[in-house]
């Protein structure tokens, strides 16, 4: 459940099986040139690695309503997934030996409940699933990914009901972290690149307070857009905890597009507090906002008819 | 065969695994660890048969699914009885020859029919459904997916997203710079628009 960066020899290894090796031969076909079709051939493995191993875990998994099984979409786009009924699709990517960095395509950086990286031996005897993310970055890093035992907490999480869900504040100052939420030093760390604004905000980090960000995906009719939704908790005597929520843009824009709302609700939905941004608003945050421990609430985060909630615990 | 069950971490770590209820999350950790465990411990018979991977992977599954109660075997672990590696490699000794076996009669029942039949042809260079998606792309026939396009981009449409992908496939960079239309906007359109009339022709042209 923590979020330290997985010890490598948390991977699990696997045998491939002579029908894995079968399928990942058809896949990768010669007309898509020698280095993506070693690289359909890798990720093909990779997926029914992982398909192995969640069977191993009773977990289900449907072969058929993986995009990846459609040839027409394999044809056209470079995706690698594995459908989990009731969950989504859960993208699976085989690397090389040694590889650090996983630069995942554009097409599968939305509509996916997680990224497994999967090493695969040279010989392609072997497959060790390394570890997993819950969000796409175009580069992965290798080292960061999350581990198997993991991967299976979190599909635990992705199956209980919404009422049950929900980010628990107060472990984050037991450094706990889940559900996707990161330190500020992993973003920007890493490729999600952050805007200067955020940036400068991580270098006045006081002693007292604990910050966490996490990377939206807002799935427009046209695009989607990418904005990192931060949280400052500062302990405000008498138990309670003082609350500051911001939004910034993520990889490399400046500026927020006009019309991005975040809203704070209460448990049942009732919207407190919302702040829209304008043209050129390098981020916005909500008012300055406190409570006690055990209370719950809501944020909302909305552009174009599009919206993003999650609940929170104090 | 003298073993003390106590002292062994891999006993251990079972005894505990097999305390939570079956497909709860404690359990599956528990057995990730138990298949990690024997893994390091190296005590599991190795050979390196061809057969030898999809024997082992079905012993994983044999592990998992009879470690803590019978579900595909008559009864499950009994650690008074063997160790567990002991209790697995007679299974994957015993799948190793089930698969040595049917491997064996494939040969003969394929050696056969090669002395009957004439030499299969050669598989043809472009799979025939390349060129089924390249032609139905082209003449587009009822016009779909050419009105199908992104907003203020006529010329960014299905068909020509399809036809470019196809392979020698253009690189969504290529063509986010080409039509000067973000990649993510691209891509998004190409999932919500043309992924569903792709499958909708695969459904009809009988490939899914």
């Amino acid at each position: 459940m923590t979020y330290t960066p997985s010890n490598p020899q948390s991977g699990l290894t696997l045998p491939i099986t002579s029908s894995a090796k079968q399928i990942a031969g058809q896949f990768a076909q010669p007309l898509m040139g020698p280095q993506l079709q070693q690289q359909v051939h890798r990720n093909t493995l990779a997926m029914l690695a992982v398909r192995d191993y969640l069977e191993l875990m009773g977990i289900e998994t449907d072969l058929q309503a993986s995009e990846c099984w459609n040839p027409l979409f394999r044809l056209t786009a470079d995706v690698s997934d594995l459908y989990l009924p009731e969950l989504g699709h859960l993208e699976c990517r085989g690397i090389q030996p040694g590889e650090t960095v996983y630069q995942l395509p554009a097409e599968v950086l939305a509509d996916r409940i997680g990224y497994v990286v999967v090493e695969i031996e040279d010989s392609l005897r072997q497959a060790t699933i390394l570890g997993f993310t819950p969000t796409g970055t175009p580069k992965l890093s290798i080292r960061r990914l999350q581990s198997v035992e993991e991967l299976l907490s979190y599909l635990h999480k992705l199956r209980q009901p919404q009422s049950v869900k929900g980010v628990n504040l107060s472990q984050w100052f037991e450094n706990i972290l889940d559900n996707g939420w990161q330190t500020l030093d992993y973003f920007l760390g890493t490729s999600v690149n952050l805007a200067p604004s955020l940036r400068s905000y991580a270098l006045r980090d006081t002693q007292t307070s604990v910050q966490a960000g996490k990377l939206i995906n807002l799935n427009l009719e046209l695009g989607h857009r990418a904005v990192v939704l931060l949280i400052a908790l500062t302990p405000a005597g008498r138990e309670q905890v003082g609350i500051q929520v911001q939004v910034h843009p993520a990889f490399g824009e400046t500026y927020l597009p006009p019309n991005m709302e975040i809203t704070v609700l209460s448990e049942t939905g009732q919207p407190l507090k919302h702040v829209r941004s304008r043209s050129l608003d390098n981020y916005i945050q909500l008012p300055f906002f406190q409570g006690y421990p055990g209370e719950r609430f809501q944020l909302a985060l909305s552009y174009e008819q599009v919206q993003w909630t999650e609940q929170f615990s104090i | 065969m003298r073993r003390d069950p106590d002292n062994d971490p891999i006993y251990q770590l079972i005894a505990r695994t097999c305390q939570y209820p079956p497909d709860s999350l404690e359990r599956q950790r528990g057995l990730t660890r138990v298949v990690q465990a024997i893994i390091k411990s190296g005590k599991l018979w190795r050979d390196s048969s061809p057969e030898y991977d999809d024997a082992l992977q079905q012993t994983w599954l044999y592990l998992c699914r009879n470690l803590c109660e019978a579900t595909t075997a008559k009864h499950p672990y009994d650690a008074s009885r063997s160790s567990v590696t002991t209790w697995l490699d007679r299974y994957l000794k015993q799948r190793l020859e089930d698969l040595r076996r049917e491997s064996y009669q494939r040969r003969a029942t394929a050696s056969l029919d090669a002395e009957k039949a004439p030499m299969p042809a050669a598989p043809s260079a472009i799979p025939p459904i390349l060129e089924e998606v390249k032609e139905w792309a082209r003449t587009d026939p009822n016009g779909e997916l050419c009105r199908t396009h992104i907003k203020g981009h006529p010329e960014v449409n299905c068909q020509t997203l399809i036809l470019r992908r196809l392979p020698p496939r253009s690189s969504w960079e290529e063509l986010s710079k080409e039509f000067g239309v973000p990649i993510t906007t691209l891509n998004s359109f190409y999932r919500r628009q043309c992924f569903p009339r792709l499958r909708k022709f695969g459904e009809h042209q009988g490939y899914l």
